[in-house]
């Protein structure tokens, strides 16, 4: 689903803040992407989305290049960011409506999901209300509904858990799992190793911006739990 | 004091971006953050020449007296206080890292002050240059004590403060009484836009009353100051009035430290008031239409241009005076070709008439700001599949709806009621030319915020009205104004007009097509 290959970033006349990453997400896993603060976890996802222009490398979703053709590639995969800043001045419902208008969705379906995914996450009261009154995690929230009504091949999330209620995180888990039991693949990065334990069948290292280990969850764990592998890998 | 001086510094730094000159690795920010202040020195010289000239002149033909002072304050208190409307609540009570500062150690007071202070420093910025070269005029001519340089500029720097108390006082009074309201953006834009009418009514008079002056300084000097009576007790001071100089000085300190006083007071009220919203009770979802993509975004533009009270305010202003031209064209067209008959420019009414419209049409263009208001929402438009040139079209539709109707609304009125003295030629050139200078300044807009994007802002004023784009489209403009305007008054020609039209179309297509050729690497690179 998600291919990387040799990807390297650098911002401006600074070091490579992404060294030569290659990485590979099939359909059906949920892939963890781990890494200290800076380590360039957030642009490989801003890489792999679209958002950021990137000087080496090349990077497929679905066989479909984002650097050649990113209109195509963006249309079968979505991107939340660990702050999103959304549309204040729109109401939550027609944040949704826009979304729905750019991936093209008809009528019936958009009501469906979005009431759908509304009443999971428990905010279907606060969709009339105007986005910039929303918290931190009410936005959280409503990007990710706009994300599921979309129903994208690949969900990329930038720390997804970070200011969810323990209710919505663990909806949020159920429903990552009826994504890629329906065949899409998600792709997120979190600093909650239990977390990424728990939920992830493969999981990335990054260091400094280079791969240090990937692989199934088994793989790379070994015997050692998470956290020390984690621990031992970036310390060292 | 440490704490004060520490806050002062940061958002100092914050609106005149010193840091990302001094430290940005980005070249292109850097560039940018350098123009914005070039822009603005641009601007304060060009002020400055105004406010000495002014000077000078009135002690040559009436020799030295205090009226060039009492002009000169007032223009600049205006200008203060238009600035405060438009921008003290967010400065000093709803400000973005509220939460941060108030969570941290430092006094009430101290936030308050600091806040006062920066935005006390950049009204300084823009009325310095008002009533510093008119001080430096009449120390040539009038040879004064040595004690009128110091005094002169504590009262120079003491002139923002009155207008700046009641202008923001005022805007944070709108921004509570409001706060609740469904409308509250359109109430506060309508209202500001009210207020900003009568702000261009009041400068549209000043020449007359710069006019009068020369003839009658003790009218002109009794109206200011029954207007703004501190406007005389500086331009009385100016001139060594020991009385009016501790009136006005002590006057605006003492009102100066109340004002902190009441605003420390109230500042988590205030505060907990504006940024408190409007909420739908038992929502039910409903009503989802499909629209089309360009329809989609279209609608994203124009939602997002009415929401920003700084914005609209900036912007409108010129769609507004477009309508007013052609309503006063229509009242005043027999009065208006009198007047200029009896100076035997009777001809020259199409012309003047084409000139003022792309004056007004390309005061402020809305593309100049509209990938900066993109703001760190960026993300959204950079990551959704939609072609990056509807996204740039989008942005140029909303500037074009804003004045097309209205020009041609007023062109048409115009055309009727100058009919009498205006060819044929003249009538098209009337349409034509105001709407290519329209559309030159659209696309141009949008190029030069491409290129000069502020995505990092904490407050819209700091993109709509501090912005480098802006401040660097306004001088663009102003050239394309001058550009069109010398031919069209000397020749007064009809073809002149439909030749410059076309001349301006070309820039304009070779601007679109590379905004649309290169659309793609314009929004990744943002």
């Amino acid at each position: 689903m998600l291919v990387i290959r040799d990807l390297s970033k650098r911002y401006g006349s600074g070091p490579l803040a992404v060294d030569g990453l290659n990485l590979t997400v099939e359909a059906g896993d949920i892939y963890g992407f781990i890494g200290h603060n800076g380590a360039g976890k957030t642009t490989t996802l801003k890489c792999v989305s679209g958002i950021l222009p990137f000087e080496q490398g090349e990077i497929t979703i679905d066989g479909i290049s984002i650097r050649t053709n990113p209109l195509e590639a963006k249309r079968i995969m979505r991107y939340i960011p660990d702050n999103p800043d959304l549309y204040g001045f729109l109401t939550g419902a027609g944040y949704l409506n826009f979304l729905c208008d750019i991936y093209g969705i008809d009528t019936q379906t958009r009501s469906e999901r979005i009431a759908k995914y509304a009443a999971m996450f428990e905010i279907e009261s606060k969709l009339g209300d105007l986005v910039s009154s929303y918290s931190h995690g009410m936005c959280q929230k409503l990007a990710l509904i706009g994300a599921l009504v979309q129903q994208p091949k690949l969900l990329m999330l930038d720390e997804p858990f970070v200011g969810l209620d323990p209710k919505a995180s663990h909806t949020l888990k159920g429903v990552m799992h009826e994504l890629v039991d329906n065949g899409s693949a998600i792709f997120f990065s979190t600093h909650v190793l239990e977390v990424a334990e728990k939920l992830c069948n493969k999981i990335a290292i990054i260091k400094q911006g280079k791969l240090i280990a990937s692989g199934s969850m088994e793989e790379v764990r070994g015997n050692q739990s998470l956290e020390d592998l984690f621990l031992e890998l970036t310390d060292a | 004091m440490r704490a004060l001086w520490i806050l002062v510094k940061l958002y100092v730094n914050s609106i005149f971006r010193f840091s990302v000159m001094r430290h940005s690795k980005d070249a292109r920010e850097k560039k940018n953050a350098i123009m914005g202040v070039v822009a603005i020195g641009i601007i304060a010289v060009t002020y400055g020449f105004m406010s000495a000239t002014n000077a000078a002149s009135i002690f040559l033909l009436q020799g030295v007296s205090e009226a060039p002072f009492l002009l000169m304050c007032t223009m600049a208190s205006v200008f203060a206080l238009v600035m405060a409307f438009s921008q003290g609540s967010a400065t000093l009570s709803a400000f973005q890292d509220f939460d941060t500062l108030m969570g941290m150690p430092v006094r009430t007071t101290t936030v308050v002050l600091a806040r006062f202070l920066a935005l006390y420093l950049v009204e300084a910025v823009y009325t310095l240059p008002f009533l510093l070269p008119c001080g430096v005029v009449y120390a040539i001519f009038a040879k004064p004590a040595l004690w009128f340089y110091p005094a002169y500029v504590l009262m120079v720097l003491l002139v923002p403060v009155l207008p700046l108390i009641v202008g923001s006082a005022a805007d944070i009074l709108v921004g509570v009484a409001f706060a609740k309201s469904k409308h509250k953006k359109a109430i506060t834009s309508t209202i500001k836009t009210v207020f900003l009418l009568v702000f261009i009514a009041g400068a549209y008079l000043m020449p007359r009353l710069t006019k009068r002056i020369f003839s009658d300084v003790e009218g002109i000097s009794r109206t200011l100051s029954r207007i703004y009576p501190p406007a005389q007790w500086f331009a009385a001071a100016s001139i060594g009035s020991v009385p009016s100089f501790l009136l006005f000085s002590l006057g605006s300190i003492a009102l100066c430290a109340l004002y902190v006083w009441i605003l420390n007071r109230s500042l988590l009220w205030v505060h907990d008031r504006l940024t408190s919203g409007y909420h739908v009770r038992n929502y039910r979802l409903s009503g989802l239409r499909r629209h089309s993509v360009s329809h989609a975004l279209l609608m994203i533009e124009l939602k997002r241009f009415f929401d920003s009270t700084a914005w609209v305010l900036n912007t409108i202003i010129g769609a507004i005076m477009i309508l007013l031209l052609g309503i006063a064209g229509a009242v005043f067209s027999k009065r208006a070709l009198d007047i200029l008959a009896s100076v035997g420019m009777e001809r020259a009414a199409g012309g003047i008439l084409i000139c003022v419209m792309i004056f007004c049409a390309t005061l402020s263009p809305t593309t100049s700001s509209a990938v900066s208001m993109e703001g760190k929402r960026i993300w959204i438009s950079k990551h959704l599949p939609f072609p990056a040139a509807l996204w740039l079209r989008a942005k140029m539709a909303v500037n074009l709806l804003l004045f097309g109707p209205v020009m041609l609304i007023a062109a048409t009125i115009l055309a009727i009621a100058f009919r009498s003295v205006l060819h044929p030629a003249d009538v098209l050139g009337m349409f034509l030319l105001p709407i290519a200078a329209l559309l030159c300044s659209t696309v141009t807009g949008i190029l030069v915020n491409a290129n000069m994007p502020r995505l990092n802002w904490k407050t819209e004023t700091e993109v709509v009205k501090q912005g480098g784009s802006v401040l660097i489209m306004m001088l663009i403009c102003f050239g394309m104004v001058l550009v069109t305007a010398v031919p069209v008054l000397i020749l007064r020609q009809g073809w002149v007009a439909l030749a410059l039209a076309a001349l301006l179309m070309i820039p304009t297509v070779i601007i679109y097509c590379k905004l649309m050729r290169d659309a793609e690497q314009i929004r990744l690179n943002l």
